[in-house]
């Protein structure tokens, strides 16, 4: 790859930063998405497991006042 | 016609693991083919005889300001299913469109502009093409606005498809925008019944660009569509099942 080729006649400028701006675009989409997904999924899973340990520890107290 | 396949697709749970497998397969083959195709309208390609090598641009540009009307209307069907039949998953969908497809519209509108200035000589013009693009990104901004403005999922879904819905008539205005009025901005390059404008050689880039596009908004959606069913099925059952898995 030569100067003339990333000087495109002269409109490297406008093609070079257009190709630029569109892998900015596609990594802001990709990211965005991918975190609000990791986001909802933690927050998911630690709702599951509150609800675990207090299914555990509910359970406990009934075994303890039936006996 | 056996629908059951459809119905199972449509429960939260097997749309979230769907969603979960498919992801990884879109996004690597389009970032493979987003590379070959961006290499060949770089370098391979021969410049155009009148715009000369800044046509370039269009591997970039068209696909993504087809895709934008695409997206939307995709967001607006997704919408009406959810207001008709009322299935949550639908709206789900419809909320998953609208980040994607903004950035998608705003990229057209970007790499618009910088094509029109050694074209045209301007950054923008009001003309009917880049008016209704941007009308389209701020219907985009509004509905993400609407959603954002509700604490209950609910309304915030029934709100939001209306707007969607009520704002696909400006879809049609940007697609035919450039035959209905003169415009500054260049006639329907692409054509799926009628001859296109480009050669052939340039053209297949283009295809696979916007082929690997839509799948890279694909995987994208995957990822929005995960985020907004486990934000709607925060007390499922199903999500133990998911976890243990």
């Amino acid at each position: 790859m030569n100067y003339e080729t990333l000087k495109m006649g002269g409109y490297g400028a406008y093609v070079w930063s257009s190709y630029a701006l569109t892998l900015l675009a596609l990594f802001i989409m990709a990211f965005a998405a991918r975190r609000a997904s990791g986001k909802e999924l933690s927050a998911a899973v630690r709702r599951v497991q509150i609800n675990s340990t207090n299914n555990a520890s509910s359970n406990a107290t009934n075994g303890g006042t039936s006996s | 016609m056996n629908w059951v396949w459809f119905h199972k697709l449509a429960s939260p749970p097997s749309a979230y693991v769907f969603a979960l497998r498919l992801r990884p397969w879109l996004f690597w083959i389009s970032v493979i083919m987003m590379l070959w195709a961006a290499y060949e309208g770089l370098f391979v390609v021969p410049p155009d005889y009148q715009q000369k090598d800044a046509f370039r641009i269009a591997y970039v540009h068209i696909p993504a300001a087809s895709l934008s009307l695409m997206v939307y209307s995709m967001m607006a069907i997704a919408a009406a299913i959810g207001v008709i039949w009322r299935m949550k998953l639908a709206h789900a969908v419809a909320a998953a469109c609208a980040l994607p497809g903004a950035i998608l519209t705003a990229l057209a509108l970007i790499t618009g502009s910088i094509w029109g200035r050694p074209m045209w000589g301007a950054w923008w013009a009001w003309d009917a093409r880049l008016t209704s693009e941007l009308i389209l990104f701020f219907l985009y901004l509004g509905y993400m606005t609407l959603r954002a403005s509700f604490d209950d999922i609910g309304r915030a879904d029934r709100a939001s498809a209306i707007l969607a819905i009520v704002g696909v008539v400006n879809v049609p205005i940007v697609r035919y925008s450039v035959v209905w009025w003169n415009s500054l901005h260049q006639g329907q390059t692409l054509s799926v019944f009628g001859e296109s404008k480009m050669d052939s050689s340039m053209i297949t880039p283009l295809l696979v660009m916007m082929l690997a596009f839509l799948m890279f908004f694909g995987a994208a959606l995957c990822d929005g569509l995960r985020a907004e069913i486990l934000r709607r099925e925060r007390n499922a059952s199903w999500l133990t099942d998911l976890k243990a898995k």
